[in-house]
């Protein structure tokens, strides 16, 4: 939780954006936290990167607790 | 007697006499796939094959030059007495071919086919260019490579083998022997960068092969203070087409009837073509494939924008990675910068980026292309690295 945790800050600074809330599982990726696509791009290749999985590759993913269990598989 | 090639690597110096004694040789054997080890074997085999019109080729891969004909054992029966017999020889090979592939920069390789006079056609035989000596910095298995060797072996120049060398060795052989000329990639002189140092003998220096840079040819003014510059259009396809002193290309009046631009691209009529079966023509016109922006009508007047194959489509826009190189190249800091696709399950592709930089960190330069660019433009991904991934043909990769 942490890690992916801050990957997604990580992705926010890196293109000089915020996020108001607080992150937990329920958040979701493009409401609460605000990624847009390009964001949830640059998130499968990072998460592809550190855990072989492709989080968008059988449906969509819409909250942090999604991409968990995805990675978690 | 005057060098013929010079190939450090190989640590070897064949001069034209030695030449001369290889090709008065009785009788060689050759075998189907010839494995030449260094420059000079295949300049020898390649000056053979001319001679005794052997139609020769060479493989896709990196190493082997196949030989097409069957026959393995030649009496070699011409003996030449001096080495302009050997280019009267040469020139005469009217049903010689040699089978080259394209770089496949940004696809699979395909096989052409030229014959003497396709490949020389742009050649300058001179006296004023018989003391050149040049720096071949191609991969001489492809078209440019073999431009730099037919210009210089027909004026009877030496030929410095500079290709894959590191800079140390290019600046120390230019001083050594005097290097007057050199053709190469944009991406081939970058890596001479930085250089404090400043080489009068180099008279001549050619940019082809990738897209023309002013910036590029300013800082090479430097270390190059009396050389002209000349920007090259060829291709594997077509041979060496259009030349410029600068990015813009005009089609001279003789060749307008073959040249025609589609929606940008370029597309050349099969006239200017060498043989080959593996590209499709549309009523005798080769699309090349090269996307151009049109400077004027007349004369023709263009210069050269992206590869089609260049582009990437990120979430539906499509992206040019010369234009974002370009903007991160502002960036004091940066020496070099590639951008290219890497493909992803949601947005068709992630534009990536490989950066040689004196530490700029990646927030800077995605906030500095942000500035210029429009948000799919920013590279998402950014590896810091030593050195540009480059092709077989001294390209920047695109994959």
């Amino acid at each position: 939780m942490d890690k992916i945790v801050s990957i997604i800050n990580d992705i926010l600074k890196n293109n000089d954006k915020s996020c108001s809330c607080i992150i937990n599982e329920n958040s979701s990726l493009r409401k609460d936290i605000g990624f847009d696509s390009l964001d949830l791009a640059e998130l499968t290749v990072i998460l592809e990167d550190q855990y072989n999985v492709d989080i968008f590759e059988d449906g969509f993913v819409e909250t942090v607790g999604d991409v968990i269990k995805k990675i978690s598989k | 007697m005057r060098l013929f090639v010079v190939d450090e690597v190989a640590q070897i110096q064949k001069s034209y006499d030695d030449l001369l004694n290889d090709l008065n040789v009785n009788r060689l054997e050759i075998s189907h796939e010839i494995q030449p080890s260094n420059t000079y074997e295949i300049f020898l085999n390649l000056i053979i094959s001319l001679l005794y019109e052997k139609e020769i080729g060479f493989a896709s891969t990196k190493d082997s030059f196949k030989e097409i004909t069957k026959t393995s054992v030649i009496d070699y029966t011409f003996k030449f007495t001096d080495i302009d017999s050997v280019f009267e020889k040469v020139k005469q090979a009217h049903q010689w071919h040699l089978s080259l592939h394209t770089s496949g920069t940004t696809g699979i390789p395909k096989k052409v086919s030229h014959s003497f006079h396709s490949l020389t056609k742009n050649i300058k035989i001179s006296a004023q260019r018989s003391e050149d000596v040049w720096a071949l910095a191609f991969n001489p298995r492809h078209m440019a490579g073999l431009q730099v060797f037919f210009q210089a072996f027909l004026n009877k120049n030496t030929i410095v083998n500079c290709f894959g060398l590191p800079k140390e060795s290019i600046f120390k052989s230019i001083d050594k022997y005097n290097i007057s000329h050199i053709s190469a990639t944009p991406t081939f002189y970058k890596l001479l960068l930085p250089c404090s140092e400043r080489f009068e003998s180099v008279l001549q220096i050619t940019f082809g092969g990738e897209k023309y840079s002013e910036t590029l040819k300013k800082q090479l003014e430097k270390i190059f203070p009396v050389a002209k510059f000349n920007n090259i259009y060829a291709s594997t396809e077509a041979g060496s087409l259009f030349s410029s002193s600068g990015k813009n290309f005009s089609v001279s009046e003789n060749m307008v009837p073959f040249v025609k631009i589609i929606n940008n691209e370029l597309w050349l009529h099969k006239q200017l073509l060498a043989n080959t079966n593996e590209f499709s023509l549309h009523d005798d016109w080769y699309p090349t494939g090269d996307i151009v922006s049109i400077i004027s009508k007349n004369p023709l007047t263009f210069n050269f924008s992206s590869r089609k194959n260049e582009m990437i489509n990120v979430g539906g826009n499509k992206v040019n990675p010369n234009e974002v190189e370009e903007v991160i190249l502002q960036m004091p800091g940066i020496i070099e910068a590639r951008v290219f696709g890497k493909s992803n399950s949601l947005i068709g592709n992630v534009l990536c980026a490989e950066i040689v930089s004196n530490g700029i960190s990646e927030r800077d330069i995605k906030s500095f292309v942000k500035l210029q660019l429009p948000e799919y433009m920013v590279p998402r991904i950014i590896k810091f690295v030593s050195n540009i991934q480059q092709t077989d043909t001294g390209k920047k990769s695109r994959q």
